[in-house]
């Protein structure tokens, strides 16, 4: 699916780089494990030697970045930045797998127009995601404020809503169009979770839920993010290396 | 860029159909008749019979819709919801010719992956300000439930200008035979900017005037688009 190497100008070549399969395998490896690391650690410690005795019921978690909740913010802030920047090759990986367009004959028949239109929304939907997560990484608790503008809430809003939006998009290209990264029938419970699961936790945040906190209710929509994100990038490791 | 019709199911004939410059043309002509007949009718009807005095520094485009201010409501409600219906051939057509999938080796090259991803997210944008025009029409002042009316107007407004941005992104930058040039530079800068800035605005200072700016905003980047869609789908007819 690639142009020949004398047609590509500097942004082909280094969006090839980015999206091959090598580069992926390896952020895809690295962000599971930095993440879920730095998080766990984070929320460790924070719970073992923070000022405040740190809960997932009583505290947010952007409460991980703050000085006067751990001895470690830094730790997060890692987390977080690592996350959105490894997930990038990630998103292009699936839209172009999901979507792939035709570069010569070979190609063809190319993909029904409902795998351009999904992909083409759950790219858009995750880079915003994943550009706000280095956000929050960045303007994190302890540096939340620029001036007047509260960039950590807004960074922090346009993470999980882009994750959650992306994930709908996503999901439903899972689960009715053709596409040969996740086989059937995973494809449909991942699918399905992704169109429904972080958009409901998102609203139930929006909205609150009777008897349980606001902080477990963010924390629950991590969750949920990572219920959908951690299997669909287990499968595209799996069918990576299946490519070789 | 047309599947065989033998190897098509009754969706992508209905599409086909839906799409084909015919359709384009006939809904294009009625679609412009209805809106602006429509909408000017409304108007005059409001200004000289309705009761308070219409006028578009004290009035919602919305208060056109409204039993209290004009005696015929339903001119505002037909123009918006048949107007939106007509709307959604376009955003399929547009979609179709600026982001052509190939089909048959004769259509190669494909465009460039940015050309699919704009258009998506401006065919999605359009979509759902179509619908919004519908919801718009359909929730009128009069039947205003839940605030669903300033809810849908606000989708229609946001999705418009969205999908201008994305459209202006598609059509000053990528290769494309819809608009011709310059032409597609100063509709696509145009798109990119004066929408997205306009519709801040509105949105900041929520106003009937700033309500009628951004309308006419929009209409001065819909109209031409339009017009433009409407002559591309004649000489697709001519050539057979």
């Amino acid at each position: 699916m690639t142009k020949e190497i004398a047609e590509e100008d500097w942004i082909d070549r280094i969006y090839n780089k980015i999206t091959a399969p090598k580069t992926v395998k390896y952020a895809g490896i690295l962000v599971l494990v930095l993440y879920i690391g730095l998080v766990a650690l984070g929320v460790l410690i924070a719970a073992l030697f923070g000022s405040t005795g740190y809960s997932v019921t009583t505290h947010y978690i952007s409460a991980l970045g703050a000085s006067d909740t751990t001895p470690v913010p830094i730790l997060y802030d890692l987390a977080c930045i690592s996350a959105g920047v490894l997930t990038i090759p990630f998103i292009l990986y699936l839209e172009k797998e999901i979507a792939p367009i035709p570069r010569q004959a070979g190609d063809l028949p190319a993909p029904n127009r409902w795998n351009y239109r999904l992909t083409g929304m759950g790219f858009f939907w995750s880079m915003l995601g994943s550009i706000f997560y280095i956000g929050v990484g960045i303007f994190s608790a302890d540096r939340g404020e620029i001036g007047d503008i509260p960039m950590h809430e807004i960074c922090s809003f346009g993470a999980f809503g882009g994750f959650a939006f992306a994930a709908i998009f996503l999901g439903i290209a899972l689960v009715f169009t053709r596409q040969s990264l996740i086989p059937k029938p995973y494809n449909y419970p991942i699918g399905v979770w992704g169109m429904i699961g972080p958009i409901a936790f998102a609203i139930f945040n929006l909205t609150g839920l009777p008897g349980v906190t606001s902080e477990l209710l963010e924390w629950s929509l991590l969750w949920a993010i990572l219920a959908w994100i951690i299997p669909l990038a287990m499968f595209t490791l799996h069918y990576i290396n299946k490519q070789k | 860029m047309e599947k065989k019709e033998a190897e098509t199911n009754w969706i992508e004939r209905a599409y086909n159909k839906l799409i084909a410059p015919k359709t384009i043309k006939i809904c294009g002509y009625t679609a412009i008749v209805t809106f602006f007949g429509l909408m000017s009718l409304a108007i005059i009807v409001a200004v000289t019979l309705g009761p308070p005095g219409y006028n578009i520094i004290d009035n919602w485009i919305s208060d056109m819709g409204n039993h209290y201010y004009t005696p015929a409501p339903f001119l505002l409600n037909a123009a918006l919801i048949c107007t939106g219906i007509l709307l959604v051939p376009f955003h399929f057509y547009l979609e179709r010719h600026l982001a052509p999938i190939p089909r048959v080796p004769e259509d190669l090259p494909a465009p460039h992956r940015m050309t699919y991803r704009l258009m998506e997210l401006s065919f999605f944008c359009n979509m759902l300000g179509s619908f919004g025009m519908i919801m718009v029409g359909i929730f009128s002042e009069d039947r205003d439930i839940a605030g669903l009316h300033f809810i849908f107007s606000m989708i229609l407004f946001g999705s418009f200008a969205i999908g201008a941005l994305f459209m202006g992104l598609r059509t000053t930058f990528l290769k494309q035979s819809v608009f011709p040039k310059p032409f597609n530079y100063i509709l696509g800068i145009y798109g990119i900017c004066v929408p997205s800035i306009v519709g801040t605005f509105a949105a900041l200072y929520l106003s009937p005037l700033w309500e009628w700016i951004i309308f006419f905003v929009l209409l001065g980047l819909i109209t031409p688009i339009f017009v433009n869609v409407l002559r591309h789908a004649e000489s697709q007819l001519k050539q057979g």
